[in-house]
């Protein structure tokens, strides 16, 4: 038993004593978050009039934005033979010129008004606020298990003119709005 | 994970920095596919994204509920900074933010997906009387402090929000079976049903007894708790953005202890006191577009029943009407407003002339309407809020609770706030109609009488008012990349707080016999009136560490102090000094969890509670303990163990029946959770 507890000291020592580096090591939660941006981006389809060919793929967080500069890493990146622009944003009106919006978690409490304004306006909203897909978002982001997964709510795409492709859909971890509803 | 541990331990460069530099840029390169299957170095929890919230505001989320390794609502409150939670026994709870603790903290607001669970009959939560189906609560918010302006009267020291998932989210079979080491056991049983276009149900049973408590010795239990609960809830399809709720509850449980009573001889006896709890609601919620912003209407109807041995019955039925509309932003200004109207009906049945209540039936009436403006100063650095709510009450007079709250965010981090707020406190039907026979006293020698018989009863004259507190807050909170820190301080202000005083008129002589001994004995009348005031104040701090990718530390501390005002008169002392010592003056809790892979999990907890003055309730260390196991996608199996190096605790003295005093033994849990 003292001998367990003595193994286990150490490791907690040297746990904390790696730990920095530990950390570094991985990649942190919006890291992959922002990846995800990219690649939602990359596998929607929005309708030519509102987004034309060769033209700038507008990407904004509304609300305070939890990336921690790892979203201007990503400005003027090529998708689908597109550039893509970040830009944060404080208020809906702003939110409607941009194709894809990250609704921040601080949004929380106004999210119905939120997701009530961007309704039809051809706006790919995503976030990582719990329950977003379900309750009529995008696409929402979830961790778990220590992954970052995503669930779509197809009628929402389909109501704004957005075009999931099946890879996106696959790869779901659950899709409302069809008969497709995993779990 | 030893392994890599150990590796970038010794080789920090090689492993760690360069890896770190290209990751930024490849990242974004990634395939969905490799997306998918990336672990995060650390989650950040939800309390974080309420940084945007000037309050101190705790969100538990099911994660965090489930790890703490709780079997009850108010077990999962014990690491939230500010709210003391102590076991009294099997079943029963006190639970109190910043103080007011007690059996029935009477200044804290309660509800379950929009419905109070408040009782009005003796102010608090009957928590005995409540069992939730732990796996399907979606999260408890825990607002400390006054939450009137929102939640309406009674939301003095706080509001906890018990919200349950919606059911498109639990579709799909669930059973969940306990048993602990004494045999008692648990069963949960769901079933979720897609109704396809039209959204999803899910019905639920649940049947559980709890494990008793202990006598000092150890030997005996002197207590027990039992019962069950069934309901539904229905849910529209979440496509759409308007969304609608229908959901009823059912349930009885049966508790029984031991209360200390003075025998005819004299001497003190335990008596087995024996509670019914019997319940029933029904709740639907529409929420709608409405003038481009967002309105919702919820209804509700509940009926309570508690039957106390052959004492007497209580009953309140109660139908509940709400509206709130979320304005549109119009400018800097982003407004909400409500109104609400509730109906109770309150009948007290006292069998036994102890307790007598006049009137024994009551119907009231409660009227409010609130409106709370977030104003943008400055974009994303300077915010306020004001807000007010403002109540008429059929049993009170008007009662405007206002608030003021303001934000400061310099930078993604930090973010500091402050408040003042108002809230108020009905006087329940206990304290405003009851009249209660405590029992006979010695009197000091040379009094004409050995024995006077003390009673409580409404003063003559008293207007009934309600409570009220003023409050201060000063908050700070930092994100620390994945974890977080929070410290709130806060200074509170009663006023006309309900106490009992000495009736100045003396003794009286009643014309017939007492119902308790020694029978014939005059009567010392205490009076209750809104005469007391007291000023609490302290500070509350917590932190969230990811450590690893695998270990996380989180903490909470609590200090804190309350002063009742003192008088001349023996009786208002010894109530004041009940308010000053019914809850520690610190506590505190550690808490480690570990994910060992292989969907492992092992989680310590040890909390620190210091001792209470009300009924000499010594200071206490607790180390629980869970382990779980994720066998397959469709089992999970987990145990747990409670006080695991302290054989008997006590951890609090009932102090609204004189109850035998019991002690919380080392426990232990296994269970399963099928999911299919």
């Amino acid at each position: 038993m003292l001998r367990h507890l003595s193994r286990f000291a150490l490791f907690l020592a040297l746990g904390l004593a790696g730990l920095p580096v530990v950390v570094a090591s991985q990649p942190g939660e919006y890291q992959i978050k922002a990846a995800y941006l990219i690649n939602f981006a990359r596998y929607v389809e929005w309708p030519a009039s509102r987004l034309p060919l060769g033209a700038v793929l507008r990407l904004c967080v509304l609300g305070r934005d939890p990336f921690g500069g790892a979203l201007l890493g990503l400005d003027g990146r090529q998708v689908q033979g597109r550039e893509v622009r970040f830009r944060p944003v404080d208020s809906l009106e702003q939110a409607l010129e941009c194709h894809l919006v990250f609704v921040s978690g601080s949004e929380e409490r106004r999210l119905g008004l939120i997701l009530r304004g961007l309704a039809g306006r051809g706006v790919l909203s995503v976030s990582d606020i719990e329950g977003f897909a379900e309750v009529g978002g995008g696409i929402g982001m979830v961790t778990e298990d220590d992954r970052v997964r995503f669930d779509i709510n197809q009628a929402t795409l389909a109501r704004d003119g957005l075009r999931a492709s099946s890879q996106l859909l696959r790869l779901g971890r659950q899709v409302f709005g069809t008969e497709r509803t995993s779990r | 994970m030893t392994i890599r541990f150990a590796h970038c331990f010794l080789v920090p460069a090689l492993c760690c920095g360069l890896a770190a530099r290209a990751q930024d840029a490849s990242l974004a390169d990634l395939s969905l596919e490799e997306l998918v299957r990336l672990d995060v170095t650390a989650v950040s929890r939800k309390a974080q994204k309420l940084s945007d919230t000037p309050a101190a505001v705790t969100v538990l989320s099911a994660a965090d509920i489930r790890r703490s390794g709780a079997r009850s609502v108010p077990e999962a409150l014990r690491e939230v900074p500010g709210v003391i939670v102590a076991q009294i026994g099997a079943g029963r709870w006190s639970v109190g933010v910043r103080g007011g603790e007690g059996r029935f903290s009477n200044k804290l607001l309660v509800q379950i997906d929009g419905r109070s669970i408040y009782s009005p009959l003796f102010s608090g939560v009957f928590w005995e009387a409540l069992d939730v189906v732990l796996e399907d609560i979606e999260r408890i918010e825990v607002i400390r402090g006054p939450g009137a302006s929102l939640w309406g009267a009674n939301a003095v020291n706080g509001v906890i929000n018990i919200i349950t998932r919606k059911a498109t989210a639990t579709v799909g079979s669930l059973v969940s079976a306990t048993v602990d080491d004494g045999g008692h056991s648990s069963l949960s049983v769901r079933q979720g049903i897609s109704l396809g276009d039209a959204g999803a149900l899910r019905v639920f049973a649940k049947g559980s007894e709890l494990g008793g408590s202990r006598t000092r010795d150890g030997a005996s239990e002197p207590d027990y708790n039992r019962g069950w609960l069934a309901g539904f809830r229905m849910d529209g399809a979440g496509s759409g953005v308007d969304a609608w709720t229908l959901q009823g509850n059912s349930s009885r449980r049966t508790s029984g202890e031991n209360i200390i009573a003075t025998s005819l001889t004299g001497e003190p006896a335990p008596l087995s006191l024996d509670f019914v709890f019997e319940s029933a609601s029904l709740l639907g919620r529409y929420n709608w577009g409405l003038a481009g912003g967002e309105a919702s209407i919820q209804a509700y109807v509940d009926h309570q029943f508690a039957n106390v041995g052959t004492y007497g019955k209580g009953t309140v039925n109660t139908a509940d009407l709400d509206f709130q509309h979320r304005l549109v932003p119009y400018g800097v200004h982003e407004i909400m407003w409500g109104l609400g109207g509730r109906m109770l009906q309150t009948e007290i049945a006292a069998a036994s002339s102890v307790l007598s209540i006049t009137p024994p039936r009551r119907q009231s009436r409660v009227f409010s309407a609130f409106v709370q403006d977030e104003i943008t100063l400055v974009p994303q650095t300077w915010k306020l809020t004001v807000g007010g709510r403002f109540e008429y009450s059929s049993r009170s007079r008007f009662e405007p609770q206002p608030t003021a709250r303001l934000m400061w965010t310099p930078n993604m981090e930090d973010s500091v706030w402050a408040s003042w707020s108002r809230a108020a406190r009905t006087p329940s039907i206990g304290e405003s109609d009851a009249t209660i026979l405590f029992g006979a006293q010695p009197t000091p020698p040379g009094s004409p009488f050995p024995m006077v018989v003390l009673a409580s009863r409404p003063g003559e004259g008293w207007n009934r008012r309600a409570e009220r507190v003023d409050t201060l807050e000063l908050g700070y909170r930092r994100n620390l990349g994945n974890g977080s820190f929070e410290a709130v301080l806060f200074h509170n202000d009663y006023h006309r707080l309900i106490s009992e005083q000495t009736d100045p008129n003396g003794l009286v002589f009643p014309t017939s016999p007492l119902p308790v001994a020694p029978f014939v004995a005059p009567i010392q009348y205490l009076q209750r009136g809104s005469q007391s005031a007291a000023r609490s104040h302290g500070i509350e701090v917590g932190a969230d560490l990811p450590l690893t990718a695998a270990l996380r530390l989180q903490a909470s501390y609590t200090l804190m102090d309350t002063r009742v005002r003192r008088s001349a008169d023996a009786a208002a002392n010894a109530t004041a000094r009940h308010l000053e010592e019914s809850a520690p003056q610190h506590w505190g809790s550690l808490r480690m969890t570990v994910n060992l892979g292989g969907g492992q999990e092992f989680d310590v907890a040890a909390r620190r509670v210091g001792a209470i003055g009300t009924g000499d309730v010594p200071a206490y260390t607790a180390v629980d303990l869970r382990y779980a196991w994720r066998v397959n996608r469709y089992f999970d199996l987990y145990f747990i163990a409670q006080n695991l190096f302290d054989p008997l605790h006590l951890e609090y003295v009932s102090n609204f029946f004189p109850g035998q005093p019991v002690y919380q033994p080392r426990r232990a849990f296994i269970q399963g959770v099928w999911r299919f």
